[in-house]
């Protein structure tokens, strides 16, 4: 056995193997992690009313939806909505989060080994998530202009506004998690700011307009002083749809910008989002894990692909 | 044991893979992976830091490391960190 297995640590654990149920050597997931019974009860809600909205006239204008034809025709991804409904629901038939969770799911804020941050520590997180509370009315005010410009020409629309900031718990947990685990080498600053969403914003253009909507509100953030480090095209993955970029605002915060179509944007936020979490969750076996891929794959298929969306390149400026 | 394991460094700003801030990997088992991250105190932990970063929601890069480098990766974490690493709170 080489250096690198280290077997002499008692905390080498990978995924639980198939049919391993027994939480006690489980590492426990975050209870954010957790997903609760009313955030499911909305995802399901939320995939519903998608999918049974097929047939009425969309006021943003509804165009070709989806990539596969059968014999019948062209059928889209909101035709399939209820079917993944169905499928997902049939999934946590088959894996409960009962079953999951019950023999280990946390009772406090730090449920497994990760210890309480030091004093010092805490005081330097609570600095980072206050330049990131600072930084937000400001950022966010331009992005609420940009919509308002952009929209007459090319119908962009701001999508999950409510939530384009993380809670502070949840930075806190962020960064212990990253101090501990992700990033032992960085301080909480460091930590805190390769957390990209700690302010996020998503914009959503139909599909004819997706290009072109993506290129106006890059130049319209660039035109208030922000930069953009990074963007990523993920039209092409197979299990999620839309480009994620980043910025750095003139006083040096960073925040997130995504940029979706309305089937995207859904099957991110409402079909796929519990698979995501499972898939994250150290719980989760590899079997499991295996179905969850293959669910978001088959979700992803669906999504049309908008226009020459594919051909807006990646970029990374060099020193981010 | 697993049929393979790839290593990725965490890298960003000025750190590169001779110093990056962490060190996670891949293991690869007949019925799907599983991921793992480097922790203070040295022992390895479950990560979801690999899937994160697939579909860009970490913010930045992991750079596959060959297994030589990635020992030379925690060597340095020793010297820095000490011969049996630190608590987790430090």
């Amino acid at each position: 056995m080489g250096f690198l297995d280290l077997p002499d640590y008692p905390d080498e654990r990978g995924r639980p193997e198939q049919g391993s149920t027994s939480g006690a050597e489980r590492p426990t997931p975050k209870p954010r992690e957790l997903p609760d019974p009313d955030e499911r009860g909305r995802a399901y809600e939320a995939m519903r009313a998608y999918g049974s909205a097929e047939t009425a006239p969309d006021t943003a204008g509804e165009s070709q939806h989806g990539q596969h034809a059968d014999g019948a025709g062209q059928r889209g991804y909101r035709d399939e909505v209820p079917r993944f409904t169905d499928r997902w629901a049939d999934h946590e038939r088959r894996w409960p989060e009962t079953r999951r969770h019950a023999a280990d799911r946390p009772t406090s804020r730090h449920p497994d080994d990760s210890p309480q941050p030091s004093q010092e520590r805490q005081a330097e997180t609570a600095e980072a998530i206050g330049r990131v509370r600072e930084a937000e009315p400001g950022l966010s005010a331009d992005a609420q202009a940009i919509e308002q410009e952009n929209k007459d020409t090319y119908g962009g629309w701001l999508e999950g506004f409510k939530h384009r900031i993380k809670g502070e718990d949840r930075l806190e947990e962020k960064a212990t998690e990253g101090l501990t685990t992700s990033s032992p080498d960085a301080t909480p600053k460091q930590v805190l700011r390769l957390i990209p969403d700690a302010i996020r914003f998503t914009y959503c253009f139909q599909e004819d307009n997706y290009t072109r909507g993506y290129y106006d509100i890059r130049e319209r953030l660039e035109s208030r002083g922000h930069e953009m480090y990074y963007s990523k095209n993920y039209w092409a993955h197979p299990e999620y749809k839309g480009i994620n970029t980043r910025w750095v605002t003139p006083e040096g915060q960073r925040f997130e910008v995504q940029f979706h179509t309305p089937d995207s944007f859904h099957a991110k936020h409402h079909v796929t989002h519990l698979a995501y979490e499972r898939i994250r969750d150290p719980a989760t076996s590899r079997s499991e894990l295996r179905e969850l891929h293959a669910f978001q794959r088959e979700v992803s298929s669906w999504i049309q692909v908008s226009d020459c969306a594919e051909d807006i390149p990646d970029y990374k400026k060099e020193g981010f | 044991m697993s049929d393979s394991i790839t290593y990725f460094a965490i890298i960003g700003d000025d750190r590169t893979i001779d110093n990056p801030y962490g060190l996670v990997r891949r293991l690869e088992h007949d019925d799907g992976p599983s991921d793992e991250a480097l922790r203070k105190d040295f022992s390895w932990k479950f990560t979801p830091l690999i899937v994160e970063w697939e579909r860009g929601d970490f913010e930045d890069e992991l750079v596959e490391v060959s297994h030589e480098q990635a020992s030379k990766i925690i060597e340095r974490f020793r010297q820095k960190w000490g011969p049996h690493g630190q608590p987790l709170d430090s």
